[in-house]
């Protein structure tokens, strides 16, 4: 650990030591804490508002029960995000198999993304509205990777996948992605013209 | 051609509230109360070694294996000689709880006449409700071959009018977003991008303080059965019935909600609202 770096970790394990304990003050102080992390998380894994607040809510409970496991290696919120992501994938997951629709999920997701995250000028749309089109699978991966920066093991190890796997979806997804934002930018946005009239 | 990917800001993806999402305060409150409520978390797992509890797991598993083939054929026997005699049948059926059970399960099917998720019965019946003219209609017309006086554009496209009303949600527009979100339902009433705008013109109605449009625009979309937006129309209907005053039948969206999604973030308010209503 380098010099200075212990003095930080060591005041959070103290409020983790504590939260596990049961404190409810150190709980909600680390949820305070946590929170922005977690809920960017969930919004971006999530493709529905209700699905980002489920996974925000079970990612920041999984956080606070698995606080006797902080050895105060990272920061709390690194520490935080990682648990939340694995929190956030498997309830996910988990609401993926209860639902009955597979039919509909592009646009409905479409409309509920706000347009200006993660938008480039020259785009008409943000981010996440093209990550939305992808298939869950190259989604996750390519948010864990570009956005979330977790090496290839890592979202291998957070997807339940082989690296090789990742590979072949970051691959496959930033092909897709790039499709799609081309297709845009030779067309143009319907947007944009609309704009151009007024 | 620069390559579009590089232009992206991907370490801001995720830094924007959704539209319609919990504020932050709700999510701890809902947060914080159920990890009081939870057992405390389990500051014994580090006490032992890991392999304790499946060590422990493997001795009673290897003991009622003992046990079952010491005892087993005796069982069978007696159990076929029972069975021949027609005295005893054996007991195949789950056990059957006590009235309470058959009472909450009776109570249950009461508070929900059909087997469908969202009661068919719920449906906004016109009552004579004073609200300012929506320009979008929540009972979209089927595109009727009228003929009509030369068109200067062709008609714009779902995905086009999705875009425009999606630009005017961003840049807060509410009218106009409710006009081409409107405007979309009545061009394409039987697309998805039409479908899924339905949710999105459920809480501009809802916000702008008409109720009985949101809920009728929250009904139409629920009767489609399916949809990645049902919790949201589920929850947009039962805000709409609320603020209708429709009490028994908010009661019952609350309780259909609570049993198909028991441990989301909004149960606690939903169960405060519950008993309020009873």
């Amino acid at each position: 650990m380098q010099p200075g770096a212990a003095e930080v970790p060591s005041i959070e394990l103290a409020l983790a030591r504590k939260a596990a304990e049961g404190d409810r003050a150190a709980q909600a102080t680390i949820a305070r804490k946590v929170l922005p992390r977690v809920r960017k998380v969930a919004r971006s894994l999530a493709s529905t508002t209700a699905d980002a607040d489920d996974a925000a809510q079970h990612a920041l409970l999984e956080v606070l029960r698995s606080c006797h496991t902080y050895r105060g290696d990272a920061s709390l919120e690194r520490w935080a995000a990682r648990i939340a992501t694995r929190a956030a994938l498997r309830h996910l997951k988990r609401e993926r198999k209860r639902s009955t629709a597979a039919d509909e999920g592009i646009q409905d997701a479409a409309d509920l993304r706000p347009r200006g995250s993660g938008l480039a000028e020259d785009l008409p749309r943000g981010l996440q509205a093209y990550l939305r089109e992808l298939p869950e699978a190259q989604r996750s991966a390519l948010v864990l990777h570009h956005a979330m920066g977790y090496s290839l093991d890592e979202v291998a190890q957070l997807t339940e996948v082989s690296p090789n796997t990742v590979k072949g979806r970051l691959r496959l997804g930033l092909a897709a992605l790039r499709k799609l934002v081309r297709r845009e930018q030779r067309i143009g946005a319907p947007t944009q013209a609309t704009e151009a009239a007024r | 051609m620069n390559e579009p990917l590089d232009t992206f800001d991907w370490s801001s993806l995720g830094d924007e509230p959704l539209p319609g999402e919990m504020d932050d305060e709700a999510l701890l409150g809902a947060v914080l109360g159920q990890a009081a409520a939870a057992p405390q978390a389990p500051a014994t797992a580090e006490a032992g070694p890991r392999w304790i509890k499946p060590a422990v797991a493997a001795v009673v598993l290897l003991a009622a294996a003992a046990v079952l083939v010491v005892f087993a054929p005796s069982w069978t026997e007696a159990l076929m000689g029972e069975r021949e005699d027609g005295t005893i049948a054996p007991d195949v059926e789950a056990p059957r709880d006590d009235d309470g059970q058959a009472q909450r399960m009776h109570a249950q099917n009461d508070a929900r006449p059909t087997k469908r998720r969202m009661p068919a019965v719920e449906i906004p019946e016109p009552e004579p409700e004073a609200e300012p003219e929506p320009e979008a209609e929540p009972e979209a017309p089927s595109p009727a071959p009228r003929p009509r006086p030369a068109r200067k554009d062709p008609p714009a496209s779902a995905d086009q009018l999705l875009r425009e009303a999606q630009d005017a949600m961003a840049a807060k527009d509410t009218k106009g977003a409710i006009r081409k979100y409107g405007a979309l339902v009545r061009a394409h009433p039987s697309s998805a991008e039409a479908r899924a705008a339905r949710v999105s013109l459920g809480r501009l109605e809802l916000k702008a303080g008409r109720a009985k449009k949101a809920l009728a625009h929250f009904d139409r979309y629920l009767e489609g059965n399916s949809g990645r937006l049902r919790r949201e129309a589920e929850l947009g209907r039962i805000d709409a019935l609320r603020k209708l005053g429709r009490k028994d039948a908010e009661r019952k969206a609350i309780e259909t909600f609570l049993a198909d999604h028991p441990s989301t973030v909004h149960a606690q308010r939903l169960r405060t609202r519950l008993e309020a209503l009873q």
